[in-house]
C-alpha cells in the first residue's frame, strides 16, 4: 500500500506472449488480487497463466435464455389464448407447434442480448478512461507491447518491493502510473448535452403519445397507417379478388360452417322433416333463467309491434294505428299472440315464423340466435298461460250454429288482419258478398267465389290469384280441418 | 511452409491393431448379418421377406449414412482451411474410404428394387408394363385403407389421387432409372473419396503442398455435389418407400443425421484408438471439445430441421403431406414419434449443452454412443411404418432381426475401416496445418 492517493500502480512490460505468462504465473502465485494484463490480441493460456477463474457469463447467459423461452412461451399463451382470444377458422387459440418458431427466436434473442451486454458489464464497459492511458508507452498494448499492471491498492502491494519482484519476473521495463490531478469524469458541458439530447428524443415519443391520449375535432392523426387502416373485406363490399366481384362468400355446398353444426336439426328449424314440432326442443330446460332471457329478447325483438303483454298493441302499433285513422297509412294489427290461433299452434311454426317471418313479419333468424328465439316462445307460452284465450270445448262447438262456427274460425285464423266484412277492402279483398260472386284472375279467366275456390284458396293460395291481388301476401293455412272451412263458407255466405 | 514443421510424438501407426480390428469387425458383420438372414427366413409369413429387406435397408440406410457423413466431414475440412480438425481427419478419411465396401452391400437391395413380390419401394411393381393400373389400384386402397367405417367416396377419392401421384412420378421412380441413379451416386462418391484420400496420403510424403492445395481446389464442387447426391439419395432410397410423399427437406433432415452420427463414430474411433495407446499424443480435449461442439450443433440441426418438416406440413394441413406425419402420431407410431423427439433432441440437446461435457471425453464417449443408437431409431422411425401402412392399427415390428441387421452392418464399417487403416498413418503427418492443429485451444 502506498499513501500517494493518485498513485495507481506499476506497469510492466514484457517481450512476447511467453513472458507475460510466465511473468503473470508468478505475479499469480505471489499472491496479488488487483493486477491485469494487457495484449494486442488473446494470449490463449493466459486465463490460466493468471488464475483467472472461468467465466460465470455462461450461466448467466443459460439462465436469461430460459426466461426468454418461458417468455415467448407466456406472451403467445397470454395474447393469442387469454387477452385477445380469436377464432380463425375454427383453429384452437393456443398450440403449440404454430407457437415455437417465436419461443425459438426469443429464446435466442435473449440469450445473445445477455452474452453481449453482460459480457460488457461483467467487464466493466464501456470505460471511457483508463489512468494506464495516460502512459503513451502503454499504446503499444494496441499494436505489439505485453503489458502487466498491478494496482496499488492491492493489499500485497509495496512500492519498491514490488518494482523489484516485477523486474525479476522478466519485465523488460516498469514504470509508476499517476491517476490524473484533474477530475477524469465527463465534461459538465458534455453531459448537459447528452442530456438535452435525451430530452429532446422524448418530443416525438410525447407527440405520439398525445395524438393517442386526447380528443380532436380533427382527423386523427395516424402514426401507424398500416395498423390503424388495414385491408380487410367488408360485408356487400366490392373486390377484384373473386370473379363474382362479391367480398362476402356463400357456403359452400355441402358444408357446415365452423359453430354451425347440429346433431338435432330441429334445434335451429323448428321443423322435423316436413312439419312443425310441437314442443320445445328436449335439449332445452325451461327454467327461470331460461325465461328470463326470453322475457328480455320478447321486450326487445317482438314487444314493438306485439305488445308487452302479447296482445297486438305494441307502440309501433299505436302509432301506426293513429296514421291510419288519419288515412295517411295502411296498417294491419300485429298478431294477437294469446289468441286462440296461436295458443293452439305448434312451437315449430311459431319458430320458423320468428325465424323466418310471415306477411309483414320480418325475418329474425339472422339477429336472433335460435336458443334465444326458444327462449322466446318458452315466454310467450308464459304470458299466454296468464292472458290467453281458450276456444269453446268439442260440446259447445256441437251445439253452435255452422255459422257462428264460422264466425269463431274467421276470428280466431285471423282472417280480420287483412280482410273485411263491411265491403272496404284492407290488404285483401273484403269478404262482402264473396259467397257466389265472381272472381277475376290474373290469366284472365273468371271463377265463382264458392266452397271449392275457398278451400284452394287456403290450401294452395298461389294456385290462382285475383287481379290486383298481391301474390303471395295470402298464405296457407294447413291446420283448418274442411269441416271448419265448410263453416267458414257457411258464415261468409251470410255476407251479402 | 514446410512440409515437416514438427515433430510427432507418439504412435500414430494401426501397426497390428489394424488386422484385429478388421476380424473383430467381420465377426460382427458375419454373425450380425447372419443372424439377421436367418431370423428373416423363420419370420417370412407370406411377405416375400419385405419385412426382412425393410430392416435390411434400414441397418444399411443407419451405417452408410456415417460413410457419407465422413466424406462431408473430409471435404467441408478443405473447404474452409480448418485446423483444429487435421489430426482427427484421417479417421473421417478411412470412414468415408468404405463407399466401394458399402456399393457392395447396396447391391442386395435390387432384389426388392426388381422383384414383383417384394413389397419396399411399392412404386417398383407397379409403374411398369400393363399391370401398372392394377397394382395402382391395389396399393391405392391399401395405402388409404382407412378406419373400418371410412366413407366409400374418401375411399375412391382418395384412390384416384393416389393413382394421379403415382403416375404423375413415374418418369422418375421406375426401376431402369433408379438402378442408373444409384449407380451414379456410388460412382460420384467413390471417385470423391478415392481422389480426397489420395490427396490426403500423398501430402504425408509429399515435398512441399501441391496435393493439399489439390484437395483445396476440388473441395468447393465436391460439396455442391455432395449437396445434391445425398438429397437425391435420400429420397430415392427413404422417401420413396412410400410412393405419394414428398418433402424437399427430406435431404437436409437425413444429411443432419448422417454428420451427427458421422461425428460421434469419430468420438469413438479416437477414444478407442487413445485406449490401445495410438494417438495420445496428437488428438487432446482441444479436439474432443470441438467434435463435441459439433454433436451438439448437429443435435439441434437435426432437431430444427425435423421440426421445421413438421411444422409446414401440419400448418399447411395438405392430405397429400400430413399423411406421413398422421401414420407417426398414431396407433403404435406415436411412442416412437415422441420418443425421437424426447431423446434425440430435448434430451441431448440439454446434455451437450455444457463445455464440460465436451471436455469430459469419457461422458462424451456415452453420448456417442447414445446418439448413433438414436441415429438408428431415426431411420427406423423413417423407413419402417411403410412396411405395414395398409394395415389398419399395424403395429410396429421391432424385433432380433432389426438388431442383428444393424450390429453386422456396423459391423461391416468396423471391418472396412480395420482394413483401411493397415497402409498409413492415423492422421495426416504431413498436413501443412497439423502445427496449428496440435497447438489449438478453445477458448
Amino acid at each position: 500500500m502506498t499513501n500517494d492517493k493518485n498513485f495507481y500502480g506499476l506497469l510492466a512490460e514484457f517481450e512476447d506472449p511467453t513472458a507475460l505468462c510466465k511473468g503473470a504465473e508468478r505475479v499469480r502465485d505471489a499472491g496479488y488480487k488487483n493486477w491485469d494484463c494487457h495484449t494486442p490480441f488473446p494470449v490463449h493460456g493466459l486465463d490460466d497463466c493468471m488464475g483467472v477463474k472461468f467465466t460465470r457469463l455462461p450461466w448467466i447467459v443459460l439462465t436469461m435464455g430460459l426466461i426468454g423461452l418461458a417468455t415467448g412461451v407466456w406472451l403467445q399463451w397470454w395474447t393469442n389464448s387469454v387477452d385477445y382470444a380469436y377464432d380463425i377458422s375454427g383453429k384452437p387459440v393456443w398450440s403449440l407447434p404454430a407457437n415455437v418458431p417465436v419461443i425459438f427466436e426469443v429464446t435466442v434473442l435473449f440469450s445473445a442480448f445477455t452474452a453481449f451486454f453482460a459480457m460488457w458489464g461483467i467487464n466493466g464497459l464501456p470505460r471511457w478512461y483508463h489512468p494506464l492511458f495516460r502512459k503513451n508507452s502503454f499504446a503499444k498494448a494496441t499494436d505489439d507491447g505485453f503489458f502487466l499492471a498491478i494496482e496499488a491498492k492491492d493489499p500485497n502491494f509495496a512500492l519498491g518491493r514490488t518494482g523489484d519482484f516485477l523486474n525479476t519476473i522478466g519485465a523488460k521495463q516498469v514504470e509508476e502510473v499517476r491517476e490524473a490531478d484533474e477530475p477524469t469524469g465527463l465534461p459538465g458541458n458534455v453531459k448537459a448535452k447528452l442530456w438535452i439530447t435525451a430530452g429532446v428524443m422524448l418530443i416525438p415519443i410525447g407527440m405520439v403519445y398525445q395524438t393517442w391520449d386526447s380528443t380532436t375535432t380533427q382527423p386523427r392523426v395516424h402514426i401507424v397507417k398500416d395498423m390503424d387502416k388495414q385491408d380487410r373485406f367488408r360485408a356487400q363490399g366490392e373486390t377484384s379478388f373473386f370473379e363474382d366481384g362479391r367480398m362476402s362468400r356463400s357456403q359452400i355446398t355441402g358444408t357446415v360452417a365452423e359453430g354451425q353444426f347440429y346433431e338435432d336439426e330441429s334445434f335451429v328449424t323448428g321443423k322435423d322433416g316436413d312439419s312443425h314440432i310441437a314442443a320445445l326442443p328436449a335439449s332445452l330446460t325451461v327454467d327461470e333463467e331460461f325465461l328470463a332471457e326470453g322475457k328480455k329478447n320478447f321486450e326487445i325483438f317482438c314487444g314493438l309491434c306485439h305488445g308487452n303483454t302479447g296482445a297486438g298493441d305494441g307502440p309501433i302499433h299505436e302509432r301506426a294505428a293513429m296514421l291510419a285513422a288519419q288515412g295517411e297509412a295502411k296498417w294491419v294489427q300485429p298478431t294477437d299472440l294469446n289468441g286462440v290461433r296461436i295458443v293452439g299452434m305448434e312451437d315449430g311454426k311459431i319458430f320458423d315464423t320468428i325465424t323466418n317471418g310471415l306477411n309483414t313479419m320480418p325475418a329474425y333468424g339472422g339477429q336472433i340466435p335460435a336458443q334465444k328465439r326458444w327462449a322466446i316462445i318458452a315466454y310467450m307460452r308464459a304470458l299466454q298461460a296468464e292472458y290467453g284465450e281458450e276456444g269453446p270445448s268439442a260440446d259447445e262447438l256441437a251445439a253452435m250454429t255452422p255459422v257462428e262456427r264460422g264466425e269463431l274460425v274467421l276470428n280466431q285464423q285471423g282472417c280480420m288482419a287483412c280482410h273485411t266484412t263491411n265491403g272496404s277492402p284492407l290488404v285483401g279483398p273484403t269478404f262482402q258478398g264473396y259467397a257466389g260472386s265472381d272472381i277475376k284472375l290474373t290469366t284472365g279467366e273468371t271463377v265463382k267465389g264458392d266452397l271449392a275456390y275457398l278451400t284452394e284458396s287456403l290450401r294452395e293460395p298461389l294456385a290462382k290469384t285475383r287481379e290486383g291481388a298481391i301474390p303471395g301476401a295470402m298464405v296457407p293455412f294447413p291446420n283448418i280441418t274442411d269441416e271448419q272451412i265448410a263453416d267458414l263458407f257457411e258464415y261468409l255466405s251470410t255476407l251479402k | 511452409m514446410s512440409s515437416h514443421p514438427i515433430q510427432l510424438e507418439g504412435d500414430n501407426q494401426a501397426g497390428d491393431l489394424s488386422p484385429k480390428v478388421a476380424r473383430f469387425g467381420l465377426g460382427l458383420a458375419a454373425v450380425g448379418l447372419g443372424l439377421g438372414l436367418v431370423l428373416g427366413f423363420m419370420s417370412n409369413d407370406h411377405d416375400a421377406f419385405s419385412h426382412f429387406w425393410f430392416a435390411y435397408l434400414i441397418a444399411f440406410c443407419f451405417v452408410f449414412t456415417i460413410v457419407l457423413g465422413a466424406t462431408f466431414f473430409t471435404i467441408v475440412q478443405h473447404l474452409v482451411n480448418a485446423h483444429w480438425s487435421v489430426s482427427v481427419r484421417r479417421l473421417a478419411e478411412l470412414t468415408m474410404a468404405n463407399i466401394p465396401l458399402f456399393a457392395i452391400f447396396a447391391l442386395p437391395l435390387l432384389i426388392p428394387v426388381l422383384s414383383d413380390d417384394v413389397e419396399v419401394w411399392k412404386w417398383a411393381s407397379m409403374g411398369h408394363g400393363h399391370e401398372a393400373a392394377d397394382a395402382a389400384e391395389t396399393a391405392g386402397e391399401q395405402a388409404h385403407a382407412g378406419p373400418a367405417e371410412a366413407h366409400d367416396l374418401a375411399t375412391e377419392l382418395a384412390h384416384e389421387e393416389h393413382e394421379h401421384f403415382v403416375s404423375a412420378k413415374e418418369p422418375y421412380l421406375n426401376r431402369t432409372f433408379f438402378i442408373i441413379r444409384l449407380f451414379a451416386y456410388f460412382l460420384l462418391w467413390w471417385w470423391m473419396t478415392k481422389f480426397f484420400f489420395k490427396k490426403s496420403v500423398d501430402q504425408d510424403t509429399a515435398e512441399g503442398i501441391a496435393p493439399t492445395l489439390g484437395a483445396k481446389k476440388i473441395s468447393a464442387v465436391s460439396v455442391i455435389l455432395f449437396a445434391f447426391t445425398i438429397s437425391f439419395f435420400s429420397f430415392d432410397m427413404l422417401m420413396s418407400l412410400d410412393e405419394t410423399w414428398f418433402s424437399t427437406i427430406f435431404g437436409v433432415y437425413i444429411f443432419a443425421g448422417a454428420f451427427l452420427s458421422c461425428v460421434c463414430w469419430m468420438v469413438l474411433m479416437s477414444k478407442f484408438l487413445q485406449a490401445k495407446g495410438k494417438m495420445t499424443k496428437v488428438i487432446n480435449d482441444e479436439h474432443y471439445h470441438d467434435l463435441g461442439k459439433w454433436m451438439f450443433a448437429f443435435t439441434f440441426f437435426w432437431g430444427y430441421i425435423a421440426f421445421s418438416q413438421f411444422m409446414l406440413i401440419w400448418y399447411a394441413n395438405i392430405p397429400e403431406e400430413t399423411h406421413f406425419y398422421a401414420a407417426r402420431l398414431t396407433d403404435a407410431w406415436t411412442g416412437w414419434t415422441w420418443c425421437l423427439l424426447i431423446f434425440h433432441f430435448i434430451i441431448p440437446f440439454g446434455g451437450l449443452l455444457s463445455r464440460h461435457v465436451k471436455r469430459n471425453t469419457n461422458v462424451l464417449k456415452y453420448w456417442a454412443i447414445y446418439m448413433l443408437v438414436l441415429h438408428w431409431v431415426d431411420i427406423y422411425w423413417i423407413a419402417m411404418p411403410n412396411y405395414n401402412r395398409s394395415e389398419v392399427g399395424a403395429s410396429n415390428p421391432f424385433g432380433l432381426m432389426e438388431i442383428a441387421l444393424a450390429v453386422g452392418m456396423f459391423g461391416v464399417l468396423i471391418y472396412g475401416v480395420g482394413k483401411k487403416s493397415a497402409k498409413q498413418a492415423l492422421l495426416p503427418t504431413g498436413d501443412p496445418l497439423l502445427g496449428k492443429c496440435l497447438g489449438f485451444k478453445n477458448i
